[in-house]
């Protein structure tokens, strides 16, 4: 269930929110993981038996991480990294490496039949997602940055809890730690988390499916021309950032609403300076994420030059195939890893450091687009052919054709450019206490909701990682 | 642990300052925008259920919603074989146009409505086939438009043969602008002689602006979220939605009682008189298809064949507004036929035929209901009235 439907505005929300706010705060949390169940269970009833059983696993695992012998602890944290990884890895990379063990033996045999079955397994929506979230509590429980969970119902309602199951944020056992054992529910925080809702809602059901509509231009199949692959690109830059900082804002306020306090996830990534910068602001949950459990654990930056580059590389490398099992999710994330090293090993000889505020701006940009048109594409091919198309030596010849061009993308193309770099974001707007802000966030919550009722419904993107 | 927080600490900070009032009355706000929607939500579905077609919801915008919700299926029933999306046969490759071309006297070439029909002698090709006795073959291929069906013959080298045939191009009505045809303006010389395909420059985005406004005008129905918040008032206004066949923006009108779906393209089409359609540059494109094929000692007829819209517009409920300004109806087919016969072009407009047959309805009406193509009765008809005037 999308949090841009009917059934979840009018139905699910209202009715959680209600019975949550009725039951005195023993029980609360158990509602709240009966809630989250029944959420992801709207989508597929037998996942829910993963999710609880990688649930289990993971609260058996940090019970004995917690409270075993010294010695007994690092096998434990090994069983549940090896054992959450391995869960992610079937249900996500399984296809892939089944194709390629596939390829690897048909290279010994002249038959062109297929030894290694298709694995078709549907992919679990948000496994990344939780399974990230589980390796954290362990991990926090070994290092002794949280305490082991209370009781099951607890730890179950943090791995589900629904607003942020299916999409992130990926929010750390040790950031909520405190509100899953008490939290208060002033009516600022309910106001807070409204407020974070309305501008969530608005960013995905006004501007993201409105540009949505013009990616096809680029990514619609076909040999796009000039302009089909600049508007097809940069709408998706703009679909992919309001709608999942949309969707962030909307589980920060949702979770406000159930007295949880989530972290940020996106600080205005399109007005950063550098692809380091770009990295501070996007993403925050993940990037973050991987520094604590991936980078920092790898070295980091203190074994020397070359083995930060190669650091920083890998890390973003296994960032990319987070994603998902794709060469192009790899491409993408070697792109932004050779740009991070670079910049790293340039450091204050960065020719851009004393370049005006907008030169890093604008390449900035370019790079991240282009990183854009290889994880929005669904091959190489695919890839170089809008590429090609950006740089306009498109194959085909009517390079300003504005026939695959939708309208609307022209209007707003400027404006979703001008929001992203010239406005404040959800959480500068949200410091703003004047009464017409209330205006303005009414009526953007009228015309929202009005567009989920009369309009086609567009998923979120990040569902499918 | 705030301090895991430092941005939402601040944020609740300054909202818990708020003074309690202010604070509700915010919530308030909030939740009140929230339930005015739900009702009009509300009130809008019961308008919709007592609507001209009975919509199962309101939700119209999705492609195919239309035609699913008013329970058609895509054609009416009396399908031709072979014309369902998947039943019908591969066009043919390129290639395969030579040897059935040499031997005809006739060439069809033109839009999906000339490719359409079924089998071979179903066609308009076969039909005129059968009323005029010559050998006609079909080069018209569906999904390509009027002109790209035009150039693939030209390009093919099929008329260079020196043998003399007529090559009819069947356009039509709402294909007639210099924006479709500008491929074909672009392609043809002065002096009639095909010009290279041209890569793009930069000249064309200049092109484009100026021919942006009869282009947002053509579009802007169908994709924009703006019209689907519209939807509510489907009972008063025809909903728009895209047709699932070919994902053209349509609108579903009643004529008799009966859904008739319209292409949003024919409306706006109807409003364009041949001045507003760029007619001087379009009768310039045709004398210099008629000298590229003069050259090549072939005869050129151009079809107009009118909009389904065009036919009905007159007859169909609720009553398409007035306030859109349209032209006269049969006056766009009249007025091209008459400049093109000026600059020596034989031209056949079929609105009177296909009119007349609209109202007489002998073997049935000439244009599907759920389909903006011509029906068994006006393909027979259509070619009917140009074998009488093939020379």
């Amino acid at each position: 269930m999308a949090f841009s439907t009917y059934t979840f505005l009018c139905w699910f929300l209202p009715a959680t929110l209600g019975v949550y706010a009725l039951l005195p705060a023993r029980w609360r949390n158990a509602w709240l993981a009966l809630a989250s169940y029944a959420f992801y269970g709207w989508w597929r009833f037998d996942y829910c038996a993963l999710l609880l059983a990688l649930t289990a696993f993971n609260f058996l695992c940090g019970r004995r991480i917690a409270r075993g012998a010294a010695r007994r602890r690092k096998a434990w944290l090994q069983a549940s990294v090896a054992g959450s990884l391995a869960l992610l890895a079937f249900f996500k990379y399984g296809g892939m490496f089944a194709d390629w063990l596939d390829a690897l033996l048909s290279l010994a045999r002249s038959d062109a039949a297929r030894v290694v079955p298709v694995l078709d397994v549907v992919l679990p929506v948000g496994i990344s997602f939780f399974t990230f979230q589980a390796l954290s509590y362990t991990v926090d429980v070994y290092r002794g940055e949280a305490r082991e969970a209370r009781s099951f119902v607890d730890f179950a309602a943090y791995i589900a809890l629904f607003p942020q199951l299916v999409a992130g944020p990926i929010v750390r056992y040790a950031q909520v730690e405190h509100d899953l054992l008490q939290r208060d529910h002033g009516s600022e925080k309910w106001l807070l988390g409204a407020r974070f809702f309305v501008l969530g809602l608005a960013k995905k059901v006004l501007l993201a499916d409105t540009f949505a509509l013009g990616v096809p231009a680029a990514f619609g199949g076909g040999s796009p021309g000039f302009l089909d692959a600049w508007t097809g690109s940069l709408s998706y830059a703009l679909q992919l950032y309001f709608d999942f900082s949309g969707y962030s804002d909307m589980a920060v306020g949702l979770g406000l609403g159930f007295g949880f306090r989530f972290p940020q996830n996106f600080n205005s990534p399109y007005k950063s300076i550098s692809i380091t910068d770009f990295w501070r602001r996007w993403h925050l949950s993940l990037s973050s994420w991987l520094r604590d459990y991936l980078y920092i654990p790898l070295g980091g930056s203190r074994r020397g030059p070359l083995r930060t580059y190669a650091n920083l590389f890998s890390v973003m490398l296994l960032g990319g195939l987070w994603h998902g099992a794709s060469a192009m999710f790899l491409a993408w994330g070697a792109w932004h890893g050779l740009w991070l090293a670079l910049e790293r090993a340039l450091g204050e000889r960065h020719p851009l450091q004393r370049a005006p505020r907008w030169c890093g701006l604008l390449s900035t940009h370019l790079l991240v687009l282009l990183g854009w048109v290889a994880f929005r594409s669904e091959g190489w091919g695919q890839c170089f052919e809008v590429l090609r198309a950006l740089f306009g030596f498109g194959s085909t010849p009517s390079a300003f054709d504005l026939r695959r061009v939708p309208e609307v993308s022209l209007f707003l193309l400027p404006l979703g450019y001008l929001v992203c770099l010239f406005t404040p974001n959800t959480w500068e707007l949200t410091l703003d206490l004047r009464p017409r802000r209330l205006v303005g966030e009414a009526l953007a919550c009228t015309l929202a909701l009005l567009a989920v009722l009369t309009y086609r419904a567009v998923p979120f993107l990040y569902f499918q990682f | 642990m705030a301090e895991q927080h430092p941005d939402l600490a601040r944020l609740l900070a300054a909202h818990a300052a708020l003074a309690p009032g202010r604070r509700r009355l915010w919530l308030a706000g909030l939740a009140l925008a929230w339930v005015l929607v739900l009702v009009t939500e509300g009130v809008a579905r019961l308008l919709v259920a007592n609507s001209l077609v009975s919509l199962p919801q309101a939700h119209v915008s999705e492609p195919g919603d239309l035609l699913r919700m008013a329970g058609l299926p895509r054609y009416d029933g009396l399908d031709f074989p072979g014309d369902k999306p998947g039943e019908r046969p591969a066009d043919p490759p390129h290639g395969l146009l030579l040897p059935r071309s040499q031997r005809a006297e006739v060439i069809v070439c033109g839009a999906s409505f000339f490719a359409i029909g079924g089998a071979p002698e179903q066609q308009f090709a076969g039909q005129l086939a059968r009323f005029s006795g010559r050998r006609v073959y079909n080069a018209a291929r569906f999904g390509a438009g009027p002109v790209a069906s035009l150039l693939e013959l030209l390009d093919s080298g099929v008329l260079a043969d020196g043998r003399p045939r007529t090559v009819v191009w069947g356009v039509v009505q709402r294909s007639w602008s210099t924006r479709e045809m500008r491929d074909l303006i672009e392609r043809l010389g002065p002096a009639g002689e095909l010009l290279p395909a041209r890569p793009s420059s930069l000249g064309e985005v200049w092109q484009d602006l100026t021919l942006a406004s009869a282009w947002l005008d053509a579009r802007w129905t169908g994709s924009s979220p703006l019209r689907g918040w519209l939807a509510p008032l489907a009972p008063f206004v025809p909903p728009t939605a895209l047709d699932p066949g070919t994902r053209a923006p349509a609108r579903l009108y009643a004529f008799r009682g009966q859904p008739m779906l319209v292409y949003t393209s024919a409306i706006s089409s109807a409003e364009r008189d041949l001045e507003a359609r760029g007619g001087d540059a379009l009768v310039e494109a045709c004398e210099r298809l008629e000298r590229h094929l003069a050259r090549l000692g072939q005869r050129l007829i151009v079809v107009t064949v009118p909009d389904k819209f065009e036919i009905y517009r007159d007859r169909l409920q609720p009553r398409p507004s007035s306030r859109r300004g349209f032209v006269e109806p049969g006056s766009f087919g009249a007025e091209l036929t008459r400049r093109l016969g000026e600059g020596g072009i034989q031209a056949l407009d079929l609105y009177p035929a296909l009119h007349a047959a609209s109202l007489l309805e002998q073997g049935g009406p000439p244009y599907w209901r759920h389909d903006t193509h011509w029906a068994p009765a006006g393909i027979e008809v259509a070619a009917r009235t140009l074998a009488q005037t093939l020379p």
